[in-house]
């Protein structure tokens, strides 16, 4: 395991006591500033939820934060599941409006994602993510909405953003798109979201896409590790498919991570670079939120050239479809 | 005298404390918190059950769980639910 902080330690079994509601046998002997340091570590990486369920499995003989961390942790707590309620009503109502007007929104993340957790409320969502196929996408884009570069349409209701996707999956390279539509039309959908096989393709190609951009967070690689033990699918097709998809190593290097920090039940046949994931996790926070390098195509460029050696390990032919695409939107812009 | 729960309003256990949030869908600015201590986050589980209590049926609880006197119990239920209807947490 890698030498990390006693703040970061702690964050990380706080996560997985959240996750799969099992005692910590670790003691933390945290003073009152390290304490502040996982509660901050884990509002970055959007997984103060989980840490709020997972700080009852802490063993009495440790220490605990202040009581002014719990309070504004209580304050935290009570605002993400508040938000929860209203994204769910908010998709509910997009969602019946899309139908009534002949259309077939699917959701992607968010909410699909969140009832797969023991407690939905406590995913921390940030946006409503929706699908559209091809022949759909531009009858449901409203008026004024805003149009990003990768043709994804953005725009605010009742003060909740709503993303349009064109894309399922985010795999760069274009000699693999035909593949990608024929396992949409393979795995399909059910109800309103994705089946079981496209939500996992998905999961791990939408970390893929921010780990050679700007960076991820430790919530995006928990709904992995959440939905890889609560999806049933049939795990040896899809090997088949991550090797098709020239994916095969860096999902490795993801179940390792899962298993060695997580406590997830999958191989860790990758130790050295789930460690080196573990460091970028930490550094970038959730999508380089905490790392202080912001947004933006010129700062997703400097951090992908930080993280250029581990990308060409891990899935080289994405990274080098993501340096094209990367170089186009510069170009675009200037 | 009859009393209800505030609808909405959560327990929760923060470590070893328990905490109820009012107000935090409004503004986090106006959020407040009330910090229960570990009898009355009992005598609020308790209550939670049910759609409503009085007084003589909490020191019952109470009496029930712990190893107090009914002079006691009869005390803290009067000063817990008064300061509760203080907070607004109960009507």
């Amino acid at each position: 395991m890698m030498d990390i902080s006693s703040a970061d330690k702690a964050l990380l079994a706080l996560v997985r006591a959240g996750l799969w509601g099992q005692d910590i046998e670790q003691v933390f002997s945290l003073d009152g500033s390290e304490w502040r340091e996982v509660l901050l570590s884990a509002k970055n990486q959007t997984v103060l939820g989980l840490v709020y369920k997972g700080l009852e499995h802490l063993p009495s003989a440790s220490t605990e934060p202040s009581d002014q961390e719990y309070l504004k942790l209580a304050v935290d707590v009570e605002k993400c599941e508040a938000r929860n309620r209203k994204m769910a009503r908010v998709q509910n109502l997009l969602f019946e409006e899309f139908k009534a007007a002949g259309l077939h929104p699917i959701q992607l993340k968010g909410q699909s994602v969140a009832r797969l957790y023991p407690d939905p409320e406590l995913r921390q969502s940030g946006d409503i993510d929706v699908y559209f196929s091809a022949d759909e996408f531009d009858k449901a884009v409203p008026e004024g909405a805003q149009i990003a570069a990768d043709g994804s349409a953005e725009y605010m209701r009742d003060d909740v953003i709503v993303e349009h996707h064109r894309q399922l999956i985010d795999i760069a390279n274009p000699s693999r798109q035909e593949l990608i539509d024929r396992l949409i039309d393979r795995y399909g959908f059910v109800d309103d979201t994705t089946s079981p096989e496209l939500t996992i393709l998905l999961l791990a190609t939408h970390i893929l896409k921010h780990v050679l951009g700007r960076g991820v967070g430790l919530r995006q690689i928990c709904d992995y590790a959440v939905a890889s033990k609560v999806l049933a699918y049939d795990h040896g097709t899809m090997v088949q498919t991550f090797r098709d998809l020239g994916i095969s190593r860096w999902i490795s290097v993801l179940d390792s991570f899962c298993a060695r920090y997580l406590g997830a039940d999958m191989k860790d046949e990758e130790p050295a670079l789930a460690d080196r994931l573990l460091e970028m996790v930490l550094d970038s926070g959730n999508f380089g939120q905490a790392s202080g390098r912001g947004e933006g195509a010129w700062n997703t460029f400097l951090s992908f050239f930080s993280n250029i050696g581990f990308s060409l390990r891990v899935a080289p032919g994405e990274a080098f479809w993501n340096v094209v695409g990367l170089a186009k939107g510069r170009l675009k812009k200037k | 005298m009859s009393i209800k729960l505030t609808p909405g309003l959560i327990l929760r256990k923060m470590g070893r404390r328990f905490m109820i949030v009012r107000g935090a869908e409004e503004s986090v600015d106006l959020a407040e918190v009330i910090v229960l201590n570990e009898t009355a986050a009992f005598v609020w589980k308790k209550a939670s059950e049910v759609s409503e209590f009085d007084e003589n049926q909490a020191v019952d609880w109470l009496l029930e769980e712990y190893e107090v006197d009914r002079e006691t119990a009869v005390a803290d239920v009067h000063e817990t639910i008064a300061q509760w209807k203080e907070y607004g947490i109960v009507r």
